[in-house]
């Protein structure tokens, strides 16, 4: 009785070995599957002109504004974004009577009081165009003008942040 | 003569206006450091044309949205970045910011990458500076974890090779005992 005992156990055993590494073995009948997942990076992105004539002003006129410019700012990233223009040089007096709005319905706002919410693209890669309205007025200009100036440029810069 | 009419129409098609197009990444960046310990990030910065790109910092007393209320240099603040640099870019270059804080608090700045062409980008910058050094536990943790996984497998297969052995020896046991007794009644 013990004999068969051992023999059952020893058997039991052997097999446990041989069972061992098959369910551990890499010749198991597999299929290998594999995927790519892309997590594109968060890019703020913009687009914008880099350069654009306001028109003229003539000091005789009643308004002392240029007309009505529409220019385009395209959100190239993928995140929401804010877009604030600046002037690059504080001292800047002209210029500085930019004013910014985002329809003509929307009121006008002073260069440094205004800032523009621009949605990301509705697909990765894509570009959402979003424009507005850009006019000089120097209505409230304090200085006088005596003589002509021509070809008076100054760097606006647009500073895009996430819109988080 | 005819041709006048064509050449208006195609001025008048040309573009007014040219663009630039230009990028930053990551577009926030959370750091936590300790008060002198300088530690550094990755950007990219993004073109879609040779430019050259002025960095700069600037810095709040409180967390805001509005750019206006970035106001701050960071010598103001006892802060020390690599910032204030020009880097040439001519469709995507690495930027490795790096800063550090003499005082603890949590700083919240902006970092702008300016392109001569009018446009610029930014990246929010949330800096908490605590005045504790990181300890080394907390550095090794995430190693510590790591090894445990790997090695979970072989844990899971030892149960199985002690009872194995368990088996073998009871067997081999059994079996010596079965001999020895058969000697014995062949002697006797």
């Amino acid at each position: 009785m013990i004999q068969r005992g051992g023999i059952f156990l020893l058997a039991l055993a052997f097999s446990m070995f041989f069972m061992l590494p098959t369910a551990n073995a890499d010749d198991i009948e597999l299929m290998t599957v594999e995927t790519d997942i892309f997590v594109p990076e968060d890019i703020v992105s913009i687009q914008v002109p880099d350069y654009v004539y306001v028109g003229n002003i003539t000091t005789t006129n009643s308004k002392l504004e240029t007309d009505d410019i529409i220019l385009d700012i395209n959100n190239t990233g993928n995140v929401d974004i804010i877009v604030t223009p600046e002037l690059a040089d504080e001292g800047e007096t002209i210029f500085s009577y930019l004013y910014f709005a985002r329809t003509t319905s929307d009121p006008y706002r002073r260069i440094g009081d205004w800032s523009l919410n621009i949605s990301k693209p509705s697909s990765e890669g894509g570009v959402r165009k979003q424009s507005f309205h850009l006019k000089l007025d120097l209505d409230e200009y304090p200085g006088d003008f005596t003589d002509s100036i021509f070809n008076h440029k100054a760097d606006v810069r647009f500073v895009a942040v996430a819109d988080d | 003569m005819t041709k006048i009419p064509f050449i208006l129409l195609f001025l008048f098609f040309i573009p007014l206006v040219s663009s630039l197009e230009i990028g930053i990444s990551p577009p926030k960046l959370e750091l936590n450091i300790s008060v002198d310990q300088e530690i550094c990030r990755p950007f990219r910065l993004i073109t879609d044309r040779q430019t050259t790109f002025t960095i700069e910092t600037k810095w709040s007393e409180e967390l805001s949205r509005n750019l206006k209320d970035y106001t701050l240099p960071e010598e103001n603040l006892e802060l020390r970045t690599n910032a204030h640099t020009s880097i040439p870019v001519s469709s995507s270059q690495p930027y490795m910011f790096c800063i550090n804080a003499k005082e603890a608090g949590t700083y919240y700045g902006v970092l702008i990458a300016s392109a001569p062409q009018g446009a610029a980008v930014g990246s929010w910058l949330t800096i908490t500076v605590s005045d504790k050094q990181e300890s080394v536990s907390s550095k090794i943790t995430g190693l510590v974890t790591k090894d445990n996984a790997s090695s979970s497998i072989s844990y899971s297969i030892l149960p199985i090779v002690l009872l194995e052995f368990t088996l073998l020896f009871a067997s081999a046991g059994m079996l010596l005992l079965v001999v020895s007794r058969k000697k014995k009644t062949k002697l006797v």
